[in-house]
């Protein structure tokens, strides 16, 4: 469902000698990758419109990329909310042109990028303290040039520095993610204790970690997986929060002056509807620009032609998913991943450890303690970003999430324990059916045969048999309570299940007005996480 | 006073037995506080009263000015005294989150008897409120009701109208702290009754290091205290009533003891976004927002290349705020070397409490009532750099007009070096640069004189240094074309 692009080029010989591909990388996170030690990026700021999820439509102000995307659905000049994901390489010396179509003053700022045009200010014609932008601006019809340096990896992200009570409402920003130029395979051991497989070798990362080593012994003890140094991954994913008050946009469209400029937030004052602008409160919540259920849908979808890029993670258990989390709205959004805790790896595009400096990420030594924290809900502060890792296997269920027979061998992945029959399993054959819940003793639940009798056990993985009737279906499930298989739905259910047995898991805002559109549930920042059994292909990263 | 002596007692009889590891000497602080009523102008002309604290030599001398946030109280460890006079029209007290109060050392405590401390409210409903019958009254056999009921309305002892007390803190550590009423809080610290006490340690020195945080040396401090007006639009009569305006109302002439007026705090809204009690641009202005003593002038906070600065972050407001600083200064002087460096603002400290590591955030969140320590680390910086600061929340307008509010910039540049600052050019010292400083700039150059305000370009290789007018030490014609550029809106610098 997501569009993949190659970003063949983003990875950079370290010698020098010649700019050639290392290795071959698929991105699941859409966007523009800068390629070379010195990409050009062209944004255009300009108007446009946001179709929101319960179909209403409402102006917006973002950025437009003017050599289209590398992808094979190019937005090519098209305004698009959020701005477009800049990627580029750790190390290169990457440019913006800003070209401005809006009737003011519009600027670009880099929070933790080491920008070496100048940040000074702006001050119209001399006036003590009128302040037009806190970085050089492009003015209406006019053109600014940024360059930084990427000498960190991380996730970033630029804003506008001009009339941002305004500006920043309107959403002129957009994604920067920094990759690390050496990306070296590692293999850490015993990261998934009792299951099927226990390693995991990792091909990409989020941080520099080449000196970080595999293992690592405490005091007096045995060596163990130093995995929780380790910002490996298998998948990534993009997550920028943002939201709109509905009658402040209206405002700005059809309410105020426009000839007036710079539109000033305090001229919103509206005496029919009861409304002005220290009421702002927001009641349209995105993630990377789109409101559930459009964030589920294709990325470059037609029918969003300014809301290009999706938001649906999809993961093979075992797999170590990175999220990038971006807020630039200016509301918390404690965003929440059901089904297992995620681990909060960086910060503001800084690793989490207790390096001397934490400013030094190149992490070619062991430079501190890993000090990074599993959460389930995530304090996600305005103008912040985080770097968050996810897996899932299923672990501790305490049945056989597959619904495998007695004999059958364990998927990959599989936590053993939960292995109906397994070698280091608790759970042997299902035991005896309870005659009146028809569960056996393991858990499994099976429905006796017509005549009444009990099934026989080794019939499992079971047939879903609820009443039609008197159950709904969400259009997640797969009819099946097993990872893998897929039962029968009624006959008017529309499944948007991946494969058709996949499980979901509901990640959203913790703050449950947030997963509503214009107050009506469910909308919002909300999105469902995948799990695809490994039988079944994703596309490749 | 008597337990600061006391106190003292015990680190001399301590000092007897560990005198080589006590780093510093403890003290015993008084401050004499007033409460009073003062008007706060903001940028945009709007006068709003408020309530806050003044600072007198002797308890009720009455000689300090008024301010909002009150005085900032700075003081050694070791034990810290308060009096406080209130000349306000209803109760107030004194509280210091995260500072333990001396026992017994308080004019009354709260827990004494209801009705007979001031700490309650004794209104009661019109009509008496039968009473839950699973939680009988205290007196069997009546029946009771809200009318025995009082109401807490303050988290500790009161000083009455036209009263004076005392309140005495003790284990008064290093670091950043809010100090506050604790009587009806939900509408005297939005009317202004707070402010910062910074507990200085070693100089220089916000904390003691540890082995894992060592970074706490700083050679310039700053307290950043944000908070906010709150108001309301008044539909009818077309303008924005502050909360401050109703209150005021509220309690009127009268002067209230045993019960103060209730107040809904509930509909009104920051409307100005207030650093050190000053929104944007009086947050630059020439006396700007530095309570540093020989703090050069500067628009905004000091920061020179070259330094450490550590600003101590604390919200006195109602909602949460994220303090953004951005920019980028270079490490090196030869332009073909000289890496950028983004700023990235270390939080030492939170609560007054040392980190057990420092983390580095360009937009930490800051909830009400929250004290937070950042090092900006300045020590490789050569070029000279103006910086954003500001809230990330975007309450950085003036009753919603951009730019405002909570917004101010490191100025980082040493103005007895030279000055670099943004408004230069500004010859004729009229608020504007036009045709008349490009005038006196032009005569300048002819008569071969000097004026800093005229000394715009760096010479040599580059019109500006790092963007910025901080001049050469000469007036030349580059200058005066700069200016012109300037005067005409090109805005150069």
């Amino acid at each position: 469902m997501m569009t993949i692009r190659n970003t063949l080029g983003a990875v950079m010989a370290l010698v020098g000698l010649s700019c050639f591909p290392v290795a071959d990388g698929y991105a699941m996170i859409d966007g523009h990758t800068g390629a070379g030690t010195t990409p050009v990026f062209n944004l255009t700021a300009k108007q446009g419109r946001v179709a929101t999820g319960d179909g209403n439509s409402l102006i917006f102000w973002g950025f437009a990329d003017d050599d289209g995307q590398d992808s094979s659905q190019s937005l090519k000049g098209q305004v698009q909310y959020p701005g477009p994901t800049l990627i580029v390489t750790e190390g290169a010396t990457v440019t913006v042109n800003l070209a401005n179509t809006l009737p003011e003053p519009v600027s670009l700022v880099f929070p933790g990028l080491d920008v070496l045009t100048s940040v000074v200010p702006v001050f119209r014609n001399g006036m003590k303290g009128r302040l037009s932008s806190i970085v050089p601006e492009a003015a209406p019809s006019g053109k600014q040039t940024y360059t930084f340096t990427a000498t960190r990896p991380g996730t970033f992200y630029y804003q506008s520095g001009s009339n941002q009570a305004v500006q920043i409402r309107m959403g002129l920003f957009g994604a920067i993610i920094v990759r690390p130029k050496v990306q070296t395979a590692k293999t850490y051991t015993n990261v998934f204790p009792n299951h099927q497989t226990t390693d995991k070798t990792f091909t990409k990362f989020a941080y520099n970690e080449a000196g970080v080593p595999d293992q690592v012994t405490p005091p007096g003890g045995t060596a163990i997986s130093n995995i929780g140094a380790s910002t490996g991954y298998d998948r990534e994913f993009l997550y920028l929060m943002s939201e709109m008050d509905p009658d402040f946009q209206v405002w700005m469209e059809l309410g105020r002056n426009t000839a007036k400029s710079p539109a000033s937030f305090g001229d919103w004052i509206d005496p029919v509807i009861k409304r002005d602008f220290t009421q702002w409160k927001a009641n349209y919540w995105f993630a990377n620009g789109r409101n559930a259920p459009d964030d589920m849908g294709g990325a470059f979808d037609k029918n969003l032609p300014n809301q290009p890029y999706n938001c649906l993670p999809l993961m093979h258990p075992g797999e170590m998913i990175l999220t990038r989390f971006v807020n630039m709205g200016r509301d918390l959004h404690p965003l929440h991943t059901h089904g297992n805790h995620q681990r909060i790896v960086a910060e503001d595009g800084l690793i989490a450890s207790s390096a001397a400096n934490p400013l030094d990420q190149s992490l070619t030594t062991i430079t501190g303690a890993d000090l990074s924290t599993e959460e389930f809900t995530l304090t996600m502060a305005p103008g912040n970003s985080f770097d968050s890792l996810f897996t899932w296997t299923g672990k501790g269920l305490g049945w056989d999430a597959y619904g495998h027979k007695p004999g059958d061998p364990p998927a990959p992945y599989e936590y053993l324990a939960d292995h109906v029959g397994g070698p280091a399993s608790s759970i042997i054959a299902p035991g005896p059916q309870d005659t009146l819940t028809s569960k056996y003793a393991n858990g499994q639940f099976q429905p006796p045969l017509p005549d009444g009798t009990p099934a026989p056990a080794q019939a499992v993985p079971t047939v879903f048999s609820a009443d039609p009737l008197t159950l709904t279906f969400d259009q997640w499930f797969s009819g099946s309570p097993y990872l893998g298989s897929t039962e029968p739905l009624p006959p008017s259910n529309v499944s948007l299940n991946y494969g058709g047995s996949s499980y979901y898991f509901m990640w959203h805002s913790h703050a449950e007005r947030e997963i509503t559109n214009n107050d009506v549930f469910p909308g919002g920042m909300l999105t469902m996480m995948g799990i695809v059994p490994a039988s079944i292909a994703l596309p490749a990263e | 006073m008597k337990i600061g002596q006391s106190g003292t007692r015990v680190l001399v009889f301590l000092a007897v037995f560990v005198a080589s590891s006590l780093a510093g000497q403890a003290s015993a602080a008084t401050y004499n506080l007033r409460a009073d009523t003062t008007t706060a102008t903001l940028p945009d002309g709007t006068a709003v009263t408020v309530w806050g604290f003044a600072d007198d030599t002797t308890a009720g001398a009455g000689n300090g000015v008024v301010s909002v946030p009150g005085p900032q109280l700075t003081v050694a460890d070791g034990t810290l005294t308060i009096n406080l006079r209130n000349n306000l029209k209803v109760p107030i007290s004194l509280l210091i989150p995260g500072l333990p109060v001396v026992p017994n050392a308080n004019p009354a405590a709260l827990a004494g008897t209801r009705g007979a401390t001031a700490n309650y409210d004794n209104i009661a409903p019109a009509v008496p409120i039968p009473q839950n019958p699973n939680f009988p009254p205290s007196n069997p056999g009546t029946i009771s009701s809200y009318a025995t009921k009082q109401r807490v309305r303050s988290f500790t002892t009161e000083v009455q109208p036209g009263s004076s007390a005392s309140y005495s803190f003790g284990a008064v550590r290093p670091g950043t702290f809010l100090y506050e009423s604790g009587t009806q809080p939900a509408v005297q610290i939005p009317m202004g009754l707070y402010g910062a006490l910074v507990v200085t340690g070693t100089t220089g020195q916000a904390y003691p290091p540890t082995a894992n945080n060592p970074n706490t040396t700083f050679d310039r401090d700053q307290v950043v205290l944000f908070s906010e007006i709150l108001a309301k639009y008044d539909y009818s009569a077309g303008r924005f009533v502050t909360m401050n305006e109703d209150v005021i109302k509220a309690v009127g002439a009268q002067t209230w003891t045993a019960a103060v007026p209730s107040f809904s705090t509930l509909d009104y809204k920051p409307l100005y976004y207030l650093i050190n009690g000053k929104s944007y641009p009086d947050t630059i202005a020439a006396t700007p927002i530095s309570a540093a003593p020989n703090a050069p002038t500067v628009p905004g906070i000091y920061a020179p290349p070259g330094k450490k600065l550590l600003l101590r972050l604390l919200n006195a407001g109602q909602e949460t705020r994220a303090p953004a600083i951005q920019g980028s200064y270079l490490d090196n002087v030869d332009p073909a070397l000289a890496k950028a460096h983004a700023i990235y603002p270390q939080i030492i400290a939170e609560d007054a409490r040392l980190y057990p590591y420092a983390k580095q955030e360009f937009a930490p969140i800051l909830p009400a009532g929250k004290a937070m320590d950042a090092l900006v680390d300045l020590t490789a910086a050569v070029s000279p750099g103006y910086y954003a600061l500001y809230d990330r929340r975007l309450g950085v307008t003036n009753a919603g007009v951009y730019p405002g509010g909570m917004m101010t910039f490191l100025a980082s540049w040493d103005p007895t070096v030279r000055d670099c600052s943004p408004f230069k050019g500004d010859l004729n010292g009229d608020g504007t640069i036009n045709v008349f400083d490009v005038i006196m700039a032009l005569k300048l150059v002819l008569a071969n004189g000097y004026d800093a305000r005229a000394d715009i370009t760096a010479g040599g290789s580059g019109l500006l240094t790092a963007g910025l007018p901080c001049g050469k030490g000469t007036v030349t014609i580059a200058d005066a074309l700069l200016i012109l550029q300037k005067a005409v809106g090109l805005n150069p610098y």
